[in-house]
């Protein structure tokens, strides 16, 4: 049994993607924009599934299965849309995120030309 | 028309994804495979993504108390044959560790692979034999590479009987648990009143064949019993024990027997009709110490005093009367809760005639 709480950088990156996709958001399309947000990093479609899984289980995400398409062998999608909780944990970690990137830009300036040196 | 991997392909790997996951992960795959066209590439994507999809599953449906317990049950159930024979317990102990943990992954698996709202009423009595099957192959490969564990998959079955009731009793108790924290299913509308009603009926039914088919299997076993039996008392135990499973049987039919709802009453009528329906079951539940389980008792006293009887005292004996009657209250405490659960469906459904 998963406890709902933070969540990690994948899991904020699965979250990014189904908010950006929308109503759109099954398991195909969740790993195209992960892969995109991630880039150049290679992501697994089944890291994919298992995190929404997981975030399922914290109750971070719901899913719901779509009517049988033609061009999916008349299979229905799973598609996924951001629970109350998954909000929340979102925001939460975007807040953290801006934070580091102000101190990162006070440090080393708002481009981080320095930082990119390094 | 889209192109499609062959279905020989596809039966395969819908064979190997868990079936909460096949519907929508054999259709991406499909999605994909129209990109490459490759039945390479379909097959790949498949094997690369099963592992997770199993973890997935994992976390979706199995529960790690359960888990937990299940884990203890198997090492009590090594640990009573150890008991018993103190030698082999340290000679064997790493092989039997060795086959616990592929009992535990077999378990654990067949919870993953079976959605929680699919699983048949037998579920609970195939997870034992998966996973003692499970361990028992374990031994034999084990056997057959190291020629001195060859005794494991006997010592597997042997500790079987003990495994099975711990795993089973445990699975009831823990099904009976969860039941007892869900909430009852919302009713929205009239439609729910009759989607419960068809839902009740259909699990009635399914509980009564069982039970029937079990009582079935009783009375055949306990008459062959009476005659090949060479013990008086235990021949008495399993003569008394036919009326009372056939006594068991016809109070199920007359108390407990399932009712299909009329497709013409009134929306009113099929309210009452399911209130009543939930009502007897119920009632059922609530007294099935005196017309199920009651009956019975004089049969399992007489057999554990079969088994007791002419033994110089030792705490093996104690092992059968303490798992009837540790079996008898776990049976009177599951329908206890399950009349409560019944309760709070007919609290639901007066909550919405009052709203409605």
């Amino acid at each position: 049994m998963i406890r709902a709480g933070s969540c990690g950088q994948f899991e904020q990156i699965v979250l990014t993607a189904i908010v950006a996709l929308g109503d759109n958001a099954y398991g195909v399309t969740i790993h195209n924009k992960v892969q995109e947000l991630s880039r150049p990093k290679p992501v697994a479609l089944g890291a994919v599934y298992v995190t929404l899984d997981r975030m399922e289980a914290k109750g971070f995400v719901s899913s719901t299965l779509s009517d049988p398409t033609p061009e999916r062998g008349g299979r229905s999608k799973r598609c996924y849309r951001m629970e109350k909780a998954g909000e929340r944990a979102l925001r939460e970690s975007a807040v953290i995120v801006q934070r580091m990137w102000d101190v990162l830009s006070q440090q080393l300036g708002p481009r981080g030309r320095r930082w990119r040196k390094a | 028309m889209n192109p499609e991997p062959s279905k020989v392909l596809q039966r395969a790997v819908r064979c190997l994804l868990p079936q909460g996951a096949r519907e929508h992960v054999l259709g991406d795959l499909q999605e994909r495979f129209v990109e490459t066209g490759s039945s390479a590439g379909y097959l790949l994507d498949a094997l690369r993504t099963l592992p997770y999809i199993v973890l997935g599953q994992i976390i979706r449906n199995v529960d790690g108390r359960l888990v937990a317990f299940e884990a203890v049950a198997l090492i009590a159930s090594f640990a009573l044959y150890v008991l018993r024979k103190p030698a082999a317990g340290h000679t064997y102990a790493p092989a039997m560790l060795a086959v616990g943990v592929i009992a535990l992954a077999a378990l654990v698996l067949g919870d993953a692979y079976v959605e929680p709202r699919n699983r048949a009423r037998y579920h609970t009595l195939r997870q034992p034999v998966l996973a003692y099957g499970a361990a028992w192959v374990a031994g034999l490969l084990l056997g057959a590479v190291i020629p001195a564990l060859a005794p494991v998959p006997g010592i597997v079955l042997q500790s079987a009987a003990s495994g099975f009731f711990f795993l089973f009793m445990g699975r009831i108790l823990f099904v009976g648990l969860a039941g007892e924290r869900s909430s009852p299913s919302a009713i929205g509308s009239f439609a729910d009143v009759r989607l419960q009603a068809e839902g009740l009926k259909r699990r009635v039914r399914q509980r009564n064949v069982s039970e029937y088919a079990g009582v079935a299997i009783g009375v055949v076993a306990s008459a062959i019993g009476v005659f090949r039996a060479h013990q008086p008392l235990l021949r008495a135990g399993l003569a008394v024990a036919i009326p009372g499973l056939l006594w068991a049987a016809y109070e199920l039919y007359r108390r407990g027997s399932s009712r299909e709802l009329p497709a013409s009453l009134s929306e009113t009528e099929a309210v009452a009709f399911l209130r009543s329906e939930l009502a007897r079951q119920r009632d059922a539940l609530r007294n099935v110490h005196f017309w199920y389980l009651g009956p019975l008792v004089p049969a399992m006293v007489l057999i554990s005093a079969a088994r007791i009887a002419g033994h110089p005292w030792s705490w093996n004996l104690a092992f059968p009367g303490g798992s009837w009657a540790g079996f008898v209250f776990l049976l009177w405490w599951v329908n206890r809760r399950g009349a409560r659960l019944l309760q709070r469906q007919i609290d639901a459904l007066d909550g919405w005639e009052k709203q409605s």
